[in-house]
């Protein structure tokens, strides 16, 4: 054992510390980035631990750590479009929406700034809704976190569903203002 | 039905609103057959407002997503991830063995041992009996040299060492033996594997570049892998895919020879192994150590000249010095012997070397044509 105390210095490939260190770091991120793409949470998750299953195989090929970051986004992308056509279960309009992003993505720019910037998706995306007022703050967390409809929303807070709606639909449009880089 | 082919922008209030509603009660997942039909006509009649609710559409998802990543979840995707790349066939966990995976293992292989190397002697035998003749390259002590093989492949000979190669190379396999050390650049063939004998190891190159130390007066078989991959198996298991050790570059693997004890290894194996002969209880201190990430140059500057030391004793720096310079270093005192010393030497002479030594050290020394004595300073 002595040998390796002697030896272990000097330009380190990737051990599994450092490998622990980048997924618990950019997992939230390149989950929520998968999730722009591919509806299904668990789909995405899926997509997400296949991306880093190959990092682990293959981080030596990227000598330049720079570049792991873009690397890990690229796959995501990469990967949730490929899933996105084998996705059934589609109605009409998931079809338009989804045919939709899949032209938008493919005529991204994929430089390495480009997916670099998603680095903070999720955090960005926690912030935007912290900066909303009380309410619907509260009415959104409620849908999304919770995943309750908006009539259980409305009669637990005791208010009309139609401003539960209302409450939603101005929040969307205050998130896409706030995350229109990400988009 | 008219109003609804009528642009977005001259719908109105009520209109919008409606869309509005739908296009929520759609994200919801609450809306009914004939809402989504009309929504999704009215959307492709009006395709400038498609960009705007697929963002929403977008955001909604990701917000859903991001309620989902709590610390504990992500803990627990990691366990998940961690257990995945552990049980997956990856070569990683391969090369991460340690000595505690390889020691139960080779006492388990150790029946078979006997009489797999016996039959892999035979076979040796016999095809030496072949009509081969032989190319033999020697480097003398204080002395490097450059092949190139029929194949391509460039060979940097240390001090001291030989390769030896039959007139098949090249033609059915590309075989070779090395006594001493050698840096390989092997020529790209996938077809014909590469292959160096050492007197206990063998190693399988791919196209590649590695070095391998070998010398008979050392306990160790060493082998660096620059780049490309390599395999290492002991050659009386040449046969035995199982016995392959795959390294990868910026890897090393140490091997112990059987006939050198190694105290610290057999200290460490001794409780986890079965009762034996004490005649094979010698066979088995054998162990690979693996280092991952080493600074490659460490083990192939010899080549261009330059020489690492890292923490090496002064007993195993003269034997380097000696063969590298040609000379017989002699120690007055057996002290002397466990100074360690740590440094590169690069094209100094003999004299320069051994005086930077007597200064590090505080040693005593006379050099007297190709002796040289080292004792302690006098007080």
């Amino acid at each position: 054992m002595w040998l390796t105390g002697l030896y272990g210095g000097g330009k380190e490939k990737m051990g599994i510390e450092e490998f622990q260190k980048i997924f618990l770091e950019l997992y939230p991120d390149l989950c929520v980035y998968a999730s722009s793409f591919v509806i299904d949470v668990a789909s995405s998750k899926d997509i997400v631990q296949d991306v880093f299953t190959t990092f682990w195989i293959e981080n030596d090929k990227l000598i330049n750590k720079k570049l792991i970051k873009p690397y890990l986004f690229k796959s995501v992308k990469h990967k949730a479009l490929n899933y996105k056509k084998r996705e059934k279960r589609k109605s009409g309009l998931d079809e338009l929406f989804s045919s939709f992003t899949e032209e938008l993505a493919n005529s991204e720019n994929e430089t390495v700034e480009a997916f670099l910037s998603y680095s903070n998706l999720q955090s960005d995306l926690e912030m935007a809704i912290q900066e909303l007022p009380e309410q619907r703050q509260l009415i959104f967390r409620m849908s999304r976190f919770e995943e309750m409809k908006h009539k259980e929303i409305a009669k637990e807070l005791n208010i009309s569903p139609k401003t539960v709606e209302t409450q939603i639909y101005r929040t969307l449009k205050f998130l896409k203002a706030k995350l229109k880089h990400h988009l | 039905m008219l109003v609804f082919r009528l642009p977005y922008y001259k719908l109105g209030s009520i209109m919008s609103k409606k869309i509005e509603a739908l296009f929520l009660a759609y994200l919801e997942g609450t809306i009914s057959l004939a809402d989504e039909q009309f929504l999704l006509e009215w959307l492709k009649n009006n395709p400038n407002t498609i960009t705007d609710f697929n963002d929403f559409r977008r955001i909604w998802n990701m917000s859903k997503m991001a309620g989902t990543l709590k610390d504990d979840a992500i803990e627990l995707e990691w366990m998940q991830l961690r257990d995945r790349i552990n049980t997956s066939d990856v070569k990683e966990t391969v090369v991460s063995h340690n000595i505690w995976y390889w020691l139960p293992r080779i006492a388990a292989v150790f029946l078979l041992g006997a009489m797999v190397a016996f039959t892999s002697m035979y076979l040796f035998n016999m095809s030496e009996n072949n009509e081969l003749t032989f190319h033999e390259i020697n480097t003398p002590p204080g002395a490097k040299s450059k092949i190139t093989l029929p194949d391509g492949t460039i060979i940097w000979l240390n001090a001291g060492s030989n390769v030896k190669y039959s007139n098949e190379f090249g033609k059915k396999q590309r075989e070779i033996q090395l006594t001493g050390e050698a840096y390989f650049e092997v020529f790209h063939n996938p077809s014909k594997v590469f292959l160096v004998r050492t007197s206990e190891l063998n190693i399988k190159a791919y196209g590649t570049a590695f070095n391998v130390k070998s010398y008979p007066e050392e306990g160790t078989i060493e082998t660096t892998l620059i780049e490309g991959s390599i395999g290492v198996t002991r050659r009386s298991f040449e046969n035995k895919k199982n016995d392959e050790v795959l390294l990868e570059p910026n890897q090393r693997v140490v091997y112990y020879r059987k006939s050198n004890k190694v105290e610290t290894i057999n200290q460490l194996a001794t409780p986890n192994l079965p009762k034996t002969t004490p005649a094979k209880r010698e066979e088995q201190k054998l162990t690979y150590l693996i280092s991952k990430g080493i600074d490659t140059k460490e083990f192939t500057s010899w080549k261009d000249g330059t020489l690492f030391i890292t923490s090496e004793s002064l007993k195993d720096l003269a034997v380097i010095l000696e063969r590298k310079y040609d000379v017989k270093i002699h120690f007055d005192s057996e002290e002397l012997k466990d100074l360690k010393f740590t440094g590169s030497l690069e094209n100094e002479t003999v004299e320069q070397v051994i005086d930077a030594i007597g200064i590090a050290a505080q040693i005593d020394y006379t050099i007297d044509e190709r002796e040289i004595w080292l004792k302690e300073k006098m007080k």
